[in-house]
């Protein structure tokens, strides 16, 4: 049994999210090196130093600078001092969006290179002593604590059945279908699955399957974009020539076909290996699958948006920030703003630091400056007609601690927990503050015996060998599967909004989907076994609002919630949150309010009062209106600078107040 | 005897005028379709609400209140030159015997023991509000 939790410790401890193992920015360090520092040189990469240059700087570098020259008189000083140092844009200029770049001041960043042997410690104080120099961010190596273990002791169930052996009907004839649990779980995939436990995808195809006008952006490992079952769903740059070394499209980028490879400033790749520890695994690949592997085409797996079977999924998009398991700041905001440049509208992102090292919303935006700028590069464009803006969607973690890593739990964006098949928190999932939303990562341990099915089956690249699948294809778990299923969600609920016409800012359609949830709180008594006993009290009200029901979702954009209230009685909301969802989704009131003219014509002489987090007000003339709930989406708190907190949004709901109702609802 | 046949046309014109109806069916024209616009005097905007009075003293009802789909009622309706009273295919009155009151393309409906009024305005109602697939027949509110 030692051995057992020693090997499982292992796995799980190295479940896929890639996290960056940087220790906590020493304030004191900071402090002590001066304003300018975004970050102080732990794990810093050799070799390269990100800059933001002043106003001035950028005029006089954009005039007569070169590769090698800044023509800033000061700056060139310091750069003699090493050969072969160079001084160049950090984002690449792209003619079509040149002028928003400008706007979001992304221009000011540039990177200066120099030799590996360079100690960028030192070259950091020259130049921040520089009065063109406003900031220094050192590039930071992500190193990925992620490894693959195969344990002898889960047992591999996977024949390989056809789907006419085993349910009587599927949406979709992909013959690995039965074994995606997470799309509709029947209870048979083994003794620990519970019917139900799913996010009713099954369900939410009868309504929406995708669109292939909308982009998800995969921010990861390169993509295999050859995989017979992803190919057709491959976003593809019609304006680029492949491999003939020109930048066609003028984007800032040479032969970015299905996207581009920013760590490695080249092609896409997902089968790179430098030694044991180095090594590509497969991660975008498998997370592009769980969004939009190519349904009914009789190979493989379905993706949750993967189309109706004519070629009409959402796009996937390979924007490549690991390779070998390296990672740095520079590429993942390269990657980030390319997103957004070419038609992006949902970043779907299983990484993140972990948990602890950064702590709330201010030092995310201080000590990490250009990845956050470029993601509120992204969160401002508008790439699709249903939403203006766009989606970031982060993993909570997978370092099982009481809170969410950052980006993730930064309050503006997503940030996912994962359950296993019989419906508890992973073993290894982050919690609390910070996380917004729950959705099915897998758990191979969960009910206490380690099954490969527990995980998530999804696309693998074809020249690998899988650890417990069949070739293509491999069950992973971790908060990195967990979030491509809220991914893919989005993308169905969007292409669902563009089908009828509406629109919405970036709020309203997260206030739908964090209303779109099923209760997992009353079951958070007692204890579960997963790979260690999980005390589940410990995560009650900490997963975020529930687990995202993809069904429910897309009906919620047709309904607003309506209360009918009686004429001169009072009024007791005492579970707001049973509008929108059956059973106890964790929701926190923070505010409700109507318009002073309603009020009155309502005969309303105080605003709804909050208490205890039920509502309670008084309408002494008949009428109707509309009255705004605002809620906080995981957790008590709303984030903020200083802590972190869950995402606070709003719900309309509909108020009729007549003398009398009618037994059957109906209005005359 | 030219005369004659006027006089005959003239008597049986007054007589058809006679039979157009009985005095509990006056001509008016409530029939056709409408769309609830206000309450007291609110613009309504908590949902949406049709109603189509067909000549043969039915009616259809088609709701969407606090559901993702509109809902359809039917029944029959009496009228009278100033009341209008109906019962649903269940059995169940109206909320009460309205007064109504017929203005070009307004319809105005009034509770007169509450004296809560609802204005409807005539108009088509949209094909899909009438042929919803995903109908849900008389259920109570879902809240999903």
């Amino acid at each position: 049994m030692k051995k057992f939790y020693l090997i499982a410790s292992l796995i799980i401890a190295f479940s896929f999210s890639c996290t960056k193992q940087n220790e906590i920015e020493n304030v004191a360090t900071l402090t002590s090196l001066g304003e300018k520092y975004v970050n102080t040189p732990d794990e810093a990469l050799n070799g390269s130093l990100l800059v933001y240059l002043s106003e001035d700087a950028v005029k006089t570098i954009e005039a007569t600078g070169t590769l090698t020259r800044s023509s800033v008189g000061e700056i060139d000083m310091v750069l003699r001092e090493y050969n072969s140092a160079s001084i160049e844009r950090l984002f690449p200029i792209d003619v079509k969006h040149e002028a928003r770049t400008r706007e979001a001041g992304l221009h000011h960043w540039y990177v200066v290179r120099v030799p590996n042997e360079v100690q960028v410690e030192k070259l950091a104080s020259s130049l921040a002593s520089l009065q063109s120099i406003e900031r220094v961010e050192f590039n930071k190596r992500m190193i990925p604590q992620w490894k693959i273990v195969n344990d002898p002791s889960i047992e591999r169930t996977l024949t390989f059945q056809t789907r006419s052996e085993t349910r009587a009907s599927y949406p979709f004839n992909d013959p690995l279908l039965h074994y995606q649990w997470s799309f509709s779980n029947d209870g048979t995939i083994s003794e620990y699955a519970k019917e139900g436990e799913d996010m009713s995808i099954f369900s939410a195809w009868e309504i929406e399957t995708g669109d292939k006008d909308l982009i998800v952006s995969v921010c990861d490992e390169g993509v295999a974009y050859s995989h017979s079952d992803l190919k057709a769903n491959m976003w593809v740059n019609e304006d680029e020539i492949p491999n003939n070394g020109i930048d066609d499209d003028k984007n800032g980028y040479v032969d970015d076909v299905y996207g581009y490879n920013f760590q490695d400033n080249g092609p896409i790749t997902w089968d790179k290996h430098i030694d044991k520890s180095h090594t590509d695994e497969g991660h975008g690949t498998h997370v592009a699958g769980t969004i939009s592997a190519v349904n009914g085409n009789g190979v493989g797996v379905c993706g949750i948006a993967g189309g109706s079977g004519k070629g009409d999924g959402v796009r996937i998009m390979s924007a490549q920030i690991f390779s070998a398991g390296y990672s740095s700041n520079e590429g993942t905001s390269r990657a980030v703003k390319y997103s957004a440049d070419n038609g992006a509208c949902i970043l779907q992102c299983s990484f993140g630091y972990g948990a602890g090292s950064v702590k709330n919303d201010e030092t995310f935006r201080k000590q990490l400056s250009v990845e956050y700028e470029a993601y509120e590069y992204f969160r401002k464009a508008s790439n699709y007609p249903a939403l203006d803006g766009g989606l970031l969607i982060f993993a909570a973690g997978n370092e099982e601690q009481p809170m969410s890593g950052y980006p993730a739990g930064y309050t503006n964006y997503c940030s996912v927990t994962s359950i296993g098949y019989g419906g508890y928190p992973a073993g290894y999932t982050n919690y609390g503050p910070g996380c917004n939303i729950c959705a099915t990562g897998g758990d191979y341990y969960s009910g206490g015996k380690g099954y490969d099915i527990g995980g998530i089956l999804s696309t693998l690249p074809e020249s690998y060998t899988p650890m417990y699948g069949p070739k293509g294809y491999d069950f992973y778990q971790g908060t990195s599967m967990a979030c491509p299923h809220v991914s893919g969600v989005a993308a169905l609920g969007l292409s669902y909004a563009k089908r009828k016409g509406y629109h919405f800012t970036v709020p309203q359609f997260k206030a739908i989907m964090y209303s779109s949830v099923r209760d997992i709180d009353t079951r958070m008594v007692g204890t579960y076994m997963s790979f260690k006993r999980l005390y589940l009290s410990d995560f009650k009200g900490q997963m975020g609002t529930g687990l995202l029901d993809a069904y429910k979702f897309l009906l919620n954009f047709d309904n607003i919630p309506c209360l009918e209230i009686k004429t001169g009685e009072q009024t007791q909301i005492e579970s707001p949150s049973s509008l929108f969802v059956k059973g106890n989704a964790q929701w926190t009131i923070k505010e409700v309010t109507i318009s002073a003219s309603d009020m009155e014509k309502l005969g309303m002489t105080t605003q709804p009062q909050i208490i205890k987090n039920s509502i309670y007000f008084v309408c002494k003339k008949s009428g109707n209106a509309k009255m705004t709930i605002k809620f906080i989406a995981g957790g008590s708190n709303a984030g903020s600078d200083s802590k972190m907190g869950g995402d606070v949004f709003e719900k309309e709901v509909g108020l009729i107040v007549r003398h009398k109702f009618n037994s059957n609802n109906a209005w005359l | 005897m030219k005369t004659i046949k006027y006089f005959f046309a003239t008597l049986m014109l007054l007589c058809a005028m006679a039979c157009g109806g009985g005095s509990d069916t006056p001509q008016i024209p409530i029939n056709g379709d409408w769309q609830l616009k206000s309450m007291n005097n609110m613009p309504f905007v908590a949902g949406d609400v049709y109603i189509t009075f067909n000549s043969n003293a039915t009616f259809e009802l088609y709701q969407k209140i606090g559901t993702s789909d509109f809902e359809h009622f039917s029944g029959t309706y009496q009228l009278s030159a100033t009341k209008i009273l109906g019962k649903y295919t269940d059995g169940t009155s109206w909320l009460c015997d309205y007064s109504y009151t017929i203005h070009n393309d307004t319809l105005t409906l009034t509770d007169d023991e509450t004296s809560d009024n609802y204005v409807y305005e005539s108009c088509e109602i949209p094909e899909d509000v009438i042929s919803n697939e995903t109908r849900l027949q008389n259920q109570s509110k879902p809240i999903l």
